[in-house]
Order: C-alpha cells, then structure tokens, then sequence
C-alpha cells in the first residue's frame, strides 16, 4: 500500500492502526508520511543535518517500541503522541551533547548564499538556537512547531493540549524572551 | 484605543508571513510598541528563516530500511515470546482450566490451598491501574480480604487502601490520567469498606477494647496521612487528574472523620497505637456453620490449620472455608436465598464447592453421595457474615433446569433453617421449598402444573408458606447441628419423639439405603429440637409415594422409607462412601422438625400430580451416574448488590467482571433485585475465580427486554468502538455529542445494542462515576 502524499484521514486512520500491530508496510508507510516533518522539527533545534536524520530515525524507533501500547483515536492526537516522542529524543540529545555547528557548504549551494552571507546567517541561525535553549520547553516547543512546521495556532492547541489563546501567549512570551536574551547577548 | 503589544505582535506577525505587509507598515500601525514590536518581529522572522531544509530522498530510503530492519528484529523477539492473544487468555493461560475433581484427596488438596491462598494468584496478577487485568486482581484482593475476619478485613482494607494510594502516586507521575481514575475508585471503595468493617467491628466489641483501639488509631493516622499526600498530589497532578483524586481524598477525609467522631471512636476513645502489630490473613478453622446462631460480624479467634472433624473422621479433612463475599455490601443480603447451579466441585464435611462457590453444608445430609462433577442444584441462605448456608440440594436434570424458572426472591426475614421439602416430587421441589420461595408457594394464581412441585402447585388458600418459619420455630438451632453430625452414641433405633413420626435419624445416612431402594429415595434427615434422633423409617418423607397415589399428603405426615440398614453405619457416625447405586437424585435439606412438628405445611395439600410428577425423575436403580446434560454455564440467583467498575456482586457473592467481553446485562435491574448471573467458574491454582457473563432479572420478564452491554472502551474511531475486544458499530443516531466526544480509552460505558448479531450500538451512556451512574449501578453512600 503506497498512499499518496496527502492521504485521507481514513486511509491515515488505517495506517496507524496497522502500524500499531507493528505491519511493516504499514509502518514504511507511516514513516514516509511523518519522517519529513519530524525531520524539520528536529532540525529547526538542531543544528547538525546528520545528526538532525539520526535523531529522526531515532524518533521512529522509539515510537514502533512504544506504537503496540499506543490507542489510536484521532490523527491529532497521534500527531501529538510522535511529536512528543520527538521532543523527548531532542531533549535527550541536547542532555547527552551540545550541538556544533559544521559548515555544510552543500547547504550554502541548496540556498544560494554567498559564503560570506552564510556566515552571517549561520552566526545569527546559531545564536538564535543558543538563546532558544534558555526558553522553557513549552516555549521551545510552540516555536518548533510555529516555525519549523508551519502550524496554525489550533493545531498546536491540540497537539499541546492547551486552548488557543494559551498557544499565543506562550508563542508572544517565547518571542518576547528570545528577544531580551539576543538584546543581552549583543551588548 | 491602543492595543496591547500581544496583539499587535500577532496581527503584524500574520500580516508579514501571509505577505500583505512589509516590516516597517507594521510597526506604523502600533506607534505606542514601535521599537519593542520591530525587535520581536524580527527575532520571529529569523524564527521563520530557520526552517531547515527537507530531507533528501536518499535520507529517507535510508531511514526506511533501518526502520524496517529494526522492526523485523522486534516482531522475531516478539513471536519468540508466545503470548496468548487476548487479556483474558493472558491471565490464566498460567493455571489448568477447570477440572473435575473426583477424590477425595483433591478435595482435602483443595482446603489446603484455600488455606494457602492468599499470595500465590496475586503474585502471579501483579498489574497495575494501567492493565486491563486490574479489575481481575482487584476482585482477587477482595476474595482474599473475603477469608479474614472482620478486625483483619479492616486491617487488610488499610492495606490495601494504601496500595491504591501508591498507584494513584505513581499514575499520576507517569500521566496516566485513566489508570488515576481507575485507582482512584479502587481506593474509594476499599476504604468506604475498610471504614464500614471498622464501625462494624467497633459495634461488636466492647467499649474500650485493646484491639479495636488499634485498629482505629491505625486508621487515623493512615487516613491521616493519605489527606496529606491527597494534597501533594493535588498540587503537582495534571489538571485532568485532578477530579478523581480529590474524590478520593474526600473519602479519605470522610473516613477519618468517621474514625474520630463515629462509633468507632466511641468503641476506643483511649486506644493507643500498636506499632508492632502486623496485619495478617488467617484462615478460619472452624466454619461458620458451627456456630448455633450466627452472628452479623464474626470475630470468633480464629485457628490457622485445618482440623478433621472428631465425629467424622472421614478422608476428608474439614477445610478452612469461608465464603468469598462481599464483607459489607451496600445491600444488606443477610438471609436471602441464593440458588447456584453448576458442576458440584468439591465436598468436605462442612462444605461443598459449586461452580467454584463455596457452600456450608448446614444441615443437609447426605452431601456426599453425590458424584462429585454432578451438575446440581444448590439453595442457600446467605448469613450474616456474607457466607451462604446450604438448605436444598438437587442433582439438576438438563430437563429439570428446562422447567424451573427461578422464582427465588429475597425473604426480608432470615430464617436459615431449612424447610419442608419431603413432599417434593422432582429435584426442583427442593429448592422451591426454601424460605426464598414466599412469594412463590403464596401465589393464589399458582397453576399446579406451572411448577411442577408439590408446594408450589398447593392450592389451598391457607397454604403454609414457610412452614418452619411461620411457626415461629428456629430451625438452625444448636441442635439441628448436634443431630446432623452424626455421633457414636446414636441409636439406629427408630424412635419417634412424642409419637410422632419424623423421619430418618441423622445417625443413619440417608445414603445408605437397602438394596431395593431407588436412588431417588434418599431420605431426608429431620432432626428434632430436644437433639434426640428419631428414625422413623414409616415416617420417611417420600416424594414417590406422594406423587403415586396422587393423594394430597402433608409433607410433615411422612412415607415408608426403607429401612436404615443400622449396622452399615460405622459406630462414629461417619456416612459411608456412596456407592454408584445410591446415588441420589434428590437431597433435601433436613427438616428440623421442632417439638416433633412435621416441617413442611401440615395443612397444605399436596396437588394433584401432574404426568410429569407421577414419573419419577430418578435415573433407574442401575444408573451410577445421573443421566448426561448439556453443559452449561453455572448461574447464581440472588440478590444483586451492585455492579461497579471491577465487579458484579450478588448473593453475597463477588464475579469479576469479564475482561474479554462486554458484560452482558438483559433488562432493567436495580440493586435489591433478585437477579440471575451467568458466570464462568476458573480453577486457579489455589482458588476459583467467577467471572460474570451476564446478568438478567429473574424471574425473567415477560415478552421480549433490551439487552446492553458494558464493557470498557478501547479502540475508539469515528464511527465504532471495541468494548472489551468486541467491535461496536456506532451509528451517529446513537453519538449523542456530549457523551460521544468525552469518551476515551478506558472508560466505562453501557450500550443498548439494536443488533447484537452485528454488535451495532442504540445508544450509549457512560457509566463509572456518581454523576454519571445508572440505575443497576450501585454507588453506596459512604459510611
């Protein structure tokens, strides 16, 4: 079963609930439809590309160990559930290590930047991922989820389990915080 | 009017994303957070420029094949560890499904294990809150605490209280919202109990007594603490848990203040704590039916080891069995009938197991000559202590059960002594003849033919309907039992008290006929009230004779009955081991005929037998065994009690509720009701579990009744449910929007189904909580 890249959500419903008896294909499946998000959310806080796909596989690992205990009601919620996992795996990541920044000059091509404007962008991509580690994880969170995956205020109220408004706030304080520490570190 | 900056930075925000403004517009737009909303514009477009860049294909391929491989590697450690498929299965996989048990020594094997219940299933069923086998180890803990005595019941419900409490701790740290709920109500309940037993035991005990004292002061502190780390938890659990745990601490708060201010306290108002007092679980040696009069909350010391009965030292050792009711229902069940059909499991000299269900044998007679593995018909009365006393026993025909309707209905005045039952016909006759069966026997419209009994069908209008009982004579008197245990210095003689004829003396057993007598012609054994035997093999009741000559005959004015055959019975009174020709097909309870009174209604006519009764339902003289029947599910009429989250009670009976499919419920039924529960009946490795299967009125209502389901939702999609691994439709018909959307996994619900063969839902209600109960859900009111 090969879905197309926006399936239904009957045919997304069927998906995890096969993968939840650990199906291979269905799982294969599952993983193709959710690794290009996991990956960009891992990325957005991480700033190694290869370490940001192994903690992507990581994620998908972690989650066929846990699928089985799993109940699947609403895609929602499973969204909230594989993001979750995600974000324990980056956790872990930023307790085990502290993220370098390689100069990846494949990225300076894909983006057509010049070298030095590189630089310029990696410095202020870098410091931008240093003050996000003195935001809350919640803080963190609503960022990742705003800006590395282009989600509506709504759907982080879901996956995050609080109403909207909450969302907005959080999101204005995390900006707010973000802020103040460039301020702080500039001077 | 300004806007505050929050706003501002939100509409600019998603004016600058969706790209209908540039920096600087927005920033004009607010010139009271101009510099403050530029700066954190920007820090959030730098935000936005973040986003990393997609994965490339050969990423993915190959994340895809390290994700397969690995999930290969799991589904092989997986088949490697043989699980059965479902919760139930993976419950008792561990223990032998039930057998059969046939000798003696597996029935003095069995007393041994009860004795050693206790740690070897709960061992074996250690799930949490989490697990779907909680309610199963739930009704296990209460089965254990069933076999203690009051004042270790209260000790065990502080113990067990206090389990719950650490489940609900550590659910609560795992954000387990479900397993919270779950163990919250575990805890309600045990306490809610724990305090109940307490008061109990307070009430029975003399003022100021040490022991009591303990108990009490034990439940303060504890309770005490628990509030404390209530209000722990109450802070630091997610707001979704919130609600069950404050219910829980309220009760707890309840308790303690019962504790303090009720009875209890009145009972030891100057106890000091024992801090090297131990809780412990002893098994009761001595039954309960050796006490003359039982009394509503036993606190007689117990002894820890089986003991054969001197006056019967048979094989068979007595066990140390106590009923495994519920020890402070809601509903008082104290004297109600109870009737339990099943497969006959174990006979001792002081009980029986039935369908699992243990029975005191009180003073029925002649248990032992029926064939262990006999489906029979069981009647009995449920005590003060929750235990069930034996007063009829049939063996039960496939066509027997066919015609008997159960009829049994509670009678509000405990009589416990057994009643008529000589002028019975059939095997059901025995057990109309119970004081369960008022209503029955008293029936003006009773057809003669619709039961086929002679008491039931007895159309005199001043029909005796409990016969000893409306005499006013107390039939479980000390010395029915002192006749019913038979003793070395009994006369086999016939001697009939004050001339009147009664019937065969305890001394002789009932199941030790004379060649020629039919196995149906098991006598009963009558006792007397002045203790003294009195054989009277004219005065026998005979249920054949009765029904031959078609002549109404007084139960009490008894038939030839073969002789005893005195030097058959062995000098100690023990019954001999039963031989294949005297099996019976009938054992009535023993009449206690006080003062000589014949049992049964004097003035009660027998009726007019009807073709069916004529023929005698005893297989023929040569038969060993009763003839084959359809297997069949054990049932148990009684009382029900409640239905709640982790069981059914009935009859003072605890059933788990099935884990592997819904609960079956047929009609409307309400607490008090009397109520026919179908269960399954599991020998575990030292006990029985009974899981019920259903639960419908009985009698059965006339025409057709709704039947519903319960169970626990799993599964739930958008349209269907699983209910207990049972997939349920859910029409939208049947989604009503506030039910519908705060279901979740877990959760408790009844459905009315509108097509059981396609489990299709009618409607669906959740159940589980106070505010939320229905009408056969008994929530009882603390204290």
């Amino acid at each position: 079963m090969l879905l197309d890249a926006e399936p239904s959500e009957e045919q997304l419903n069927e998906v995890i609930r096969r993968a939840a008896t650990l199906d291979r294909e269905a799982f294969g499946e599952l993983y193709r439809l959710y690794v290009d998000r996991i990956h960009r959310y891992i990325a957005y806080q991480v700033s190694d590309r290869v370490l940001a796909e192994d903690l992507a596989n990581q994620v998908f690992l972690r989650a066929m160990q846990a699928i089985g205990r799993y109940q699947h009601r609403s895609i929602p919620e499973f969204n909230g559930w594989i993001y979750r996992i995600a974000k324990n795996v980056v956790v872990d990541n930023w307790r085990a290590t502290r993220s370098t920044v390689p100069l990846d000059e494949a990225l300076v091509a894909e983006r057509g930047e010049t070298l030095d404007a590189h630089f310029e962008s990696l410095a202020r991509r870098e410091e931008l991922r240093e003050a996000m580690q003195s935001l809350t994880e919640d803080q963190r969170q609503v960022l990742s989820y705003r800006f590395a995956l282009d989600m509506s205020h709504r759907e982080i109220a879901q996956i995050m389990d609080r109403n909207e408004p909450a969302i907005r706030a959080l999101q204005f304080r995390a900006v707010a915080a973000l802020r103040k520490v460039m301020a702080e570190d500039a001077r | 009017m300004s806007t505050d900056i929050e706003t501002a930075f939100h509409s600019s925000l998603d004016r600058l994303l969706r790209g209908e403004a540039t920096l600087d517009a927005c920033v004009a737009d607010y010139p009271e957070h101009q510099e403050r909303l530029r700066d954190m514009l920007v820090v959030a477009l730098d935000l936005q420029a973040l986003t990393p860049l997609p994965l490339d294909r050969p990423a993915v391929e190959r994340g895809a094949r390290l994700i397969d491989e690995e999930l290969q590697h799991l589904r092989a450690r997986l088949d490697r560890q043989p699980e059965p498929a479902s919760a139930w299965e993976r419950l008792t996989w561990w223990f032998p499904r039930f057998m059969p048990v046939r000798m003696a020594g597996l029935a003095a094997a069995f007393a041994v294990a009860l004795v050693a219940y206790g740690g070897v299933t709960l061992a074996a069923v250690n799930s949490g809150p989490d697990s779907a086998l909680y309610g199963y180890r739930l009704t296990l803990e209460e089965l254990r605490i069933g076999f203690a005595s009051n004042e270790e019941k209260a000790y065990l419900y502080l113990d067990t209280a206090e389990q719950r409490l650490r489940e609900i701790e550590s659910a609560a740290g795992a954000g387990d919202t479900v397993a919270v709920a779950r163990a919250s109500t575990a805890y309600e309940d045990v306490v809610r109990k724990g305090v109940d037993v307490l008061g109990a035991v307070a009430r029975d005990t003399e003022p100021g007594a040490e022991r009591t004292g303990d108990v009490a002061e034990d439940y303060r502190r504890r309770l005490a603490e628990h509030d404390t780390r209530f209000n722990s938890l109450t802070h630091s659990a997610a707001e979704a848990q919130r609600a069950p745990i404050t219910r829980a601490q309220s009760l707890a708060q309840a308790g303690l203040q019962d504790v303090h201010s009720g009875p209890i306290l009145a009972a030891a108002p100057t106890a000091a704590p024992d801090p090297g007092l131990t809780p412990t679980v002893t098994i009761p040696a001595t039954l309960a039916i050796s006490s003359p009069a039982p009394t509503a909350v036993p606190t007689a010391p117990v002894t820890p080891a089986p003991t054969p009965a001197p006056a019967t030292p048979t094989p068979t050792p007595t066990p140390e069995v106590t009923p495994a009711a519920t020890p402070v229902p809601a509903i008082d069940v104290t004297g109600s009938a109870v009737v339990v059909t099943g497969d006959l499991n174990a006979v001792t000299d002081a009980a029986l197991v039935v369908a699992g269900i243990t029975i005191t044998r009180g003073d029925v007679a002649a248990v032992e000559a029926v064939p262990l593995a006999s489906r029979v018909r069981t009647e009995a009365q449920v005590e003060g202590d929750g235990s069930l006393k034996l007063v009829g026993l049939a063996i039960a025909h496939a066509e027997a059960e066919a015609d008997s309707q159960p009829t049994a209905t509670p009678d509000p005045t405990p009589s416990p002594g057994p009643t008529a039952t000589e002028g019975t016909a059939t095997p059901e006759a025995t057990a109309t003849a119970t004081p369960a069966d008022v209503e029955s026997t008293t029936t003006p419209d009773a057809s003669p033919t619709a039961e086929p009994t002679a008491n039931e069908s007895a159309p005199a209008p001043d029909a005796s309907p409990t016969p000893t009982a409306a005499e006013g004579e107390t039939t479980a008197t000390p010395e029915a039992t002192v006749t019913e245990s038979p003793t070395p210095d009994a006369s086999p003689t016939p001697t009939a008290t004050e001339g009147e004829p009664t019937a065969t003396p305890a001394t002789t057993p009932s199941t030790e006929p004379t060649p020629t007598q039919p196995p149906s012609d098991v006598s009963p054994t009558p006792t007397v009230a002045d203790g003294t035997p009195s054989p009277t093999p004219e005065a026998t009741a005979s249920p054949e004779a009765t029904a031959a000559d078609g002549t109404p005959t007084p139960s009490g004015e008894l038939q030839p009955t073969p002789e005893p055959d005195a030097t058959a019975t062995p000098a100690d009174g023990a019954p001999p081991p039963p031989t294949p020709d005297q099996t019976p097909t009938e054992i009535p309870a023993s009449p206690t005929a006080t003062e000589g009174e014949p049992t049964a209604a004097p003035e009660t006519p027998a009726p007019e037998p009807t073709p069916a009764e004529s023929q005698p339902t005893a297989p023929p003289p040569s038969a060993p065994t009763p003839a084959p029947i359809e297997p069949a599910p054990p049932t148990l009429q009684g009382v029900l009690v409640a239905i709640d989250s982790f069981s059914v009670r009935a009859g003072g009976i605890v059933f788990s509720r099935p884990l592997d499919t819904p609960l079956v419920l047929r009609g409307q039924m309400a607490p008090g009701d009397v109520v026919l529960v179908t269960f399954e009946s599991l020998r575990a490795a030292s006990s029985y579990v009974l899981v019920a299967k259903e639960v419908a009125p009985a009698p059965p209502p006339d025409g057709p009744v709704a039947t519903r389901w319960q169970g626990f939702v799993r599964e739930l999609g958008e349209d269907a449910l699983t209910l207990n691994g049972v997939r349920v439709q859910v029409p939208p018909e049947a989604r009503e929007e506030d039910v519908w959307a705060e279901l979740e996994d877990g959760a408790l619900v009844e459905i009315e189904l509108s097509d059981a063969a396609e489990p299709s839902a009618a409607a669906i209600r959740r159940v589980g909580s106070a505010a939320q109960s229905f009408s056969n859900l008994a929530l009882a009111p603390f204290g």
